[in-house]
């Protein structure tokens, strides 16, 4: 079942993955949403995805996540493809506007999550190769260390300081606009 | 819970925004690894063009204290505080957070036996980053750290003559002359230092005065056809090109241009033009005397001066902000760039990628 009858993309569309978790979990997706992630894609493209994909680095509840995120984007995609014959340019471009924001506050809901799942979240999005999701996934990480204190930093990812108390001090002495 | 490696750290902080050093720095001093991390190769070939940190612009002061260079931030960055404190000097050009001043007072600074300066001359400093080859492919590893070359260029006699000063040596070098006449101050434009050259305004002219590195030899290349008499901003651009920027009324022209070893291919390409008043405050460009006082390498940040204010153009974001107390400031800035992460253990900074144990 790969790659469909050539040219008969619903029929692609519509071919159902199996993809198992660490702990043994089912999950049945769409081709279109398992082929966001290049590892499935090239799995799919080898034709090894008979009696289903599994991933004994991802966890049930995390997996979850990772296919409501790809859910998304490949509707997304879809529905870019599909409206652009039928609409003239300029309402195209409002749909598309509105779909694009809409993406926007998926993302944004999809990050609120603890500090381990978001971490987890990147460690399946690298496995898995899914570039939309790591990118979304580390710049979380990016934005959560802005204007933070390295005191600050330390704590929240739990993270020993192996500086040494002299490099610290010559370091802070000369950058100490930094800290003001 | 989950432990990153090595590589995803770096995937997060690669997504650190240069252009807010202070949260760099901060970030620099978690660990050892996520200082490596930062100030390492990756970060500054991912990021490529070093970030605008702010210009040092001229204050006109009192008697006592004719000009005073003052930094102007446009990110989190700020000077040590003895930089504010130094009178009399005037910001002539800078080099990956390196800025070259002169002494107002005096002609030229600290150069006694140097001919006497002409109301024509020009100056600019460049990391050395190796001896045959300075200033080119620049790595921005350890710009402020390794040592600098000052290139000076100035009308004598009816020829230019071009002196250079090594730090590592401590002196100037024999002087060289050449035909190409160098008609310009340095406060008209800021040199542009792309490729292996810098370039240098030549005013009331339709040609650029170029200073090959490498060979030292000094020729003329011509401006795009339309910045012909104009004020014009130099600036580099990515893929060591060489730009330029000019005002027309409200409408800002940019082109650049790859110079080959020859000169003889010099084909300037219109790479914007961006109507001013859409974007401007309304009254800002009311006044006839809206000039454009620098432009950042990369060509995305703008500096216009106009009798009431000072207004620094982000041409990406268009976003636009008027320098505080900017109407004291003559109408020529040095736009400062650097990717101003630490650059503490250079020798963490020169080895491969992340692999390994980077300190020593």
């Amino acid at each position: 079942m790969a790659s469909a009858g050539s040219g008969d993309e619903k029929a692609a569309a519509a071919a159902m993955i199996t993809l198992i978790s660490s702990d043994n979990e089912k999950f049945e997706v769409t081709e279109a949403t398992a082929t966001l992630s290049q590892t499935i894609r090239h799995m799919i493209e080898d034709g090894c995805t008979d009696g289903g994909v599994p991933l004994p680095n991802v966890t049930s509840k995390i997996l979850a996540r990772v296919i409501e995120y790809c859910k998304k984007h490949a509707t997304a995609a879809a529905g870019e493809e599909g409206s652009s014959s039928s609409f003239s340019d300029a309402a195209f471009l409002e749909v598309d506007r509105a779909f694009l924001e809409e993406l926007e506050e998926f993302d944004d809901a999809f990050l609120e999550v603890d500090r381990a799942t978001l971490f987890d979240l990147i460690l399946a999005a690298n496995y898995l190769d899914i570039k939309g999701l790591l990118n979304l996934t580390c710049q979380k990480v990016a934005d959560s260390v802005k204007g933070k204190t390295p005191e600050q930093i330390r704590e929240m990812y739990n993270i020993v300081n192996d500086l040494t108390p002299e490099e610290e001090a010559e370091i802070r002495r000369e950058t100490q606009w930094a800290f003001e | 819970m989950a432990v990153l490696m090595d590589d995803l750290v770096e995937e997060c902080l690669l997504r650190l925004p240069p252009e807010d050093p202070a949260s760099l720095v901060r970030a620099a001093l978690v660990c050892k690894r996520w200082h490596h991390l930062i100030s390492g190769r990756r970060f500054r070939e991912l990021h490529r063009t070093p970030p605008l940190l702010g210009f040092v612009g001229t204050l006109a002061g009192g008697t006592h204290r004719p000009f005073m260079p003052h930094f102007v931030p446009t990110s989190s960055f700020r000077p040590p505080p003895r930089a504010a404190e130094l009178g009399d000097w005037v910001a002539i050009h800078s080099c990956h957070g390196r800025v070259l001043l002169y002494k107002s007072r005096r002609e030229l600074p600290e150069l006694s036996w140097y001919p006497i300066p002409t109301f024509s001359w020009n100056a600019a400093v460049v990391c050395n980053t190796s001896s045959a080859d300075a200033g080119a492919g620049c790595d921005h590893l350890h710009c402020i750290r390794v040592s600098f070359v000052i290139f000076v260029a100035t009308l004598y006699n009816e020829t230019t003559v071009t002196s250079v000063y090594s730090s590592d040596a401590d002196a100037w070098s024999d002087q060289t002359s050449t035909q190409v006449r160098l008609i310009s101050q340095f406060y008209l434009a800021t040199g542009a230092i792309a490729g292996n050259a810098i370039y240098f305004n030549n005013s009331a002219s339709t040609e650029l005065i170029k200073y090959d590195l490498t060979t030292r030899d000094v020729s003329a290349i011509n401006l795009p056809d339309q910045a012909f008499l104009k004020d014009i901003a130099l600036m580099a651009m990515e893929n060591s090109r060489l730009g330029c920027a000019t005002l027309y009324g409200s409408m800002l022209h940019m082109w650049s241009t790859e110079v080959g070893p020859n000169n003889r291919d010099v084909r300037w390409e219109q790479s914007r033009v961006i109507e001013l008043d859409t974007l401007l405050p309304a009254d800002a460009l009311s006044s006839k005397t809206c000039l454009l006082a620098g432009c950042a390498d990369g060509g995305e940040v703008i500096l216009l001066w106009t009798a009431s204010c000072f207004l620094c153009v982000d041409l990406k974001s268009r976003r636009i902000k008027e320098v505080e107390g900017g109407s004291r400031l003559s109408n020529f800035a040095v736009p400062v760039t650097s990717f101003c992460t630490l650059q503490h253990w250079e020798s963490a900074c020169t080895d491969e990628g992340s692999g390994g144990e980077p300190f020593e």
